[in-house]
Formats: C-alpha cells, structure tokens, sequence
C-alpha cells in the first residue's frame, strides 16, 4: 500500500515506508511494548502483594475479666497491653510509634528497648524519638463474656470500657 | 582447502591437536597483532584491554579498590551457594540450619564466617571505592554515567547486605529487619505500602523471611551481575581506568 499523502520520501523510495507508515508503526510498535510492560509492572505488583495472611488475627478473645490483676498486663505475642483499673479495661499498643520496636511495662509507663522512647502510663510520648503516643485499641466483651481486642479499631487515648458489673 | 581423507590412526592421533585448535582459533601467537587477537578473541581474557597505559599500571593511583569488590562479591557469591545447600528460609529451620552450619557441617563454619566476614569487607571496600573515584575526579566527563552505575552498584551492595541480615532468623535479624522496613516505612505515601510489599504482610515473619531470601539469593546477585558486566564495559569505552596525567 502506497502512501500518497505527506512529504516526499527522503531516502529508499523502493522497498522503503512513507515518513507517514513509519512514524505510525514505530508509534504501533514502540506503543504496545510499552503498554505490555506496563500491564506486566502493575500485574508483578499486584502479584508481590498477598491477598491472605497468615498472621495472628487483628481481633481476639483476652480472657475473663476477673482473670486480670490490677494495672497493666502484657499479652505475649498480640503486641498489646491489656490494663485494668477496677472494673474498666483499656488496652494500649506495645508497638513503638518510632521504629516498632516492642515496648516494655516500667514503672510510670512503658520504655522501648531500641531507641529510648519513653511513654507515660497513658502512652503518651515523654522523652526519645517517638513521634506519636501509643495506639489505644477498642475493648468489648464478647457473647462468651471474655474480653475481646480489636486492634484494627483504634479508639480516642483515655476511653475506657466498663466490663464488669 | 581441500578435504583430506584421513585413516582411524592419523584422525586419532591429530585428535588432540584438532581439540585444541577448535578451542584456540589461532595458533601461539608471535607477533603482537597475534596477540593482541588471542586476548580479544577470549572471552575471559577479553575484559582486560588489549594496551594499557603505563600509568594504569601503578597499583598506588587506583588501590586496586574496584576489582577487590569484585573478588569480594566472586567469593560471596561462591560461598552463598554453598551455605544454600544447607540453609533452609523457613522461621521453624532458618536458625537451626544456621547453627547446624556452625557446628555441625564439614567447612560450614569456615564458609559462613568467609561469606560474613567478605560481606563486611565489601560494604567497606566499595565505600572506599567510591571515595577514591571521587577524589581522583574520575567521576568527571565522560565517566559520569558510569558513576551513577557505581552508585546504583553501592546500593545493591546495601541492599544484599540488608537483605542477608534476616536470614540467621535471631533476635538481631528480626528487631533489625523490624527497624529497618519501619524506616522504610516514613517514606511519604508509599512508605506503608512498600513495607507491606518487602515484608509480605505486616509483620515480619514467614512471608518477610522468605522475601528477603529469594532477594538475597536470586535478584539482588542477578542485578549486580548485570550492573557489574555494564560497569566493566563502561571503564573500556570512557577511556580505560582513569589514571594521573591522562586525558
């Protein structure tokens, strides 16, 4: 097929492409290239990123309420302080606000091990390089009566539950 | 040339000869067009250029930094292989298998302190690298390119140094790995999200560990083999090694 529109050809009229052919194939070509790269980024991305976790569930049963002591329990492996102050509960992040590190229980607050941040009981930061207090998560009772954590709700520093009559 | 018939005795007995000459095209070389032929017709004497510069010669200029790193990594990567015939990136086995090299496996503790140990030294000597291009000014026109291959060679160094961190599966490897995507983490917008992408979920764990493996054995190395060979390629085409008094 012969282009007859556009300027004259300036090399290799025989067996060469119109100006016109070659701009739109390398346009064609180049094109499809690009977006098979692109769709081929984005799919590697999306594939990189995991649609199931295995990992301890954001919600869970803490026990009864009566089991707890006074004062602040630490949960081993839910990364979570549960504390108790006659019958209402609050639970607070163990999670460092500055690196997530784990923080741990000291007296007038908690302490993180790796950079010396210090929180006061209420998690707010005191000294060191936390930018921001500990996360504060929702507390209910659950159908069974135990305590249930929900670190995926984060709840306004200071709001207790009442979970005992 | 015309074919010769040959006996089962005389094609025998040239056998030898005509293995070699289909390795070696030409035959010893002797005059220096020969030679010059028999280095860049061999793939492994290839890199090196066919005439240097008396200056390139003097080991005080450059230290030799460049091609320690590369030693360095040529023994990384041949200890590597060897701890992957026992190391296993599971959290149940990672730690064990790493004691089980210490103390258990024939060489295990001799290969494991070479890959640390060279680990350590490449971190150090590409640091070096780096510093001695800079202050010679090699960096300069029309090496500029190649200095951003460098970088981007720094980086990865850091980036397998980071990654080989987790694999011992202790308490050092996890808090340190749980720190360092965290930084990873205050990068605006993305930070969050390339976190959630490094670790494969949100805590450092199976996922994370077996991430951090597969960079560490597979494409960080494949990454810094390609960059490595560009590198190399580049100092030849910019105009060999920089050197005082040349241009």
């Amino acid at each position: 097929m012969k282009e007859s529109l556009g300027p004259p050809l300036e090399w290799s009229p025989e067996g060469g492409c119109s100006r016109r052919a070659f701009i739109r194939n390398m346009t064609v070509g180049w094109g499809s290239l690009a977006l098979l790269a692109g769709i081929s980024a984005a799919g590697l991305m999306r594939f990189l990123l995991p649609n199931v976790l295995y990992e301890p569930p954001m919600s869970f049963k803490a026990g009864l309420p009566e089991e707890y002591p006074e004062g602040v329990t630490p949960i081993p492996g839910r990364n979570v302080f549960i504390v108790r102050e006659g019958k209402s509960f609050h639970a607070i992040s163990s999670i460092c606000t500055h690196l997530r590190c784990q923080v741990t229980h000291v007296r007038g607050g908690f302490q993180c091990p790796c950079h010396g941040s210090q929180f006061d009981v209420q998690g707010n930061v005191k000294k060191g390089a936390a930018p921001k207090p500990l996360d504060w998560y929702e507390v209910a009772l659950a159908e069974n009566g135990e305590i249930r954590v929900n670190m995926k709700r984060r709840v306004r520093p200071g709001s207790r539950a009442v979970l005992m009559t | 040339m015309g074919r010769k018939v040959w006996s089962l005795r005389e094609a025998v007995s040239r056998l030898p000869l005509n293995v070699r000459d289909s390795i070696f095209r030409q035959g010893i070389p002797t005059t220096d067009h020969e030679r010059a032929e028999a280095i860049f017709g061999n793939f492994f004497l290839h890199l090196h250029p066919v005439k240097v510069h008396r200056n390139t010669l003097r080991v005080g200029y450059t230290l030799g930094l460049g091609l320690i790193s590369l030693y360095l990594f040529v023994m990384l990567a041949g200890s590597g292989i060897l701890l992957m015939f026992y190391y296993v990136p599971s959290t149940d086995l990672a730690y064990r298998s790493m004691k089980d090299l210490e103390y258990v496996v024939s060489f295990g503790k001799v290969l494991r302190n070479i890959h640390r140990w060279a680990a350590h030294a490449m971190v150090i000597s590409v640091f070096f690298h780096m510093c001695r291009v800079f202050y010679t000014g090699a960096y300069k026109a029309p090496r500029e390119f190649n200095w951003v291959i460098g970088l981007s060679l720094l980086l990865l160094t850091l980036f397998l140094s980071f990654t080989g961190y987790l694999l011992p599966w202790d308490q050092l490897a996890f808090w340190a790995i749980t720190v360092g995507t965290s930084i990873a983490s205050y990068i605006p917008w993305i930070g969050e999200k390339l976190r959630y992408l490094l670790l494969g979920g949100n805590v450092v764990g199976q996922s994370a560990l077996l991430r951090f493996y597969v960079f560490h054995c597979v494409v960080l190395p494949l990454l810094m083999g390609l960059l490595i060979g560009v590198h190399f390629w580049r100092i030849r085409k910019d105009g060999g090694l920089s050197r005082p008094g040349g241009s």
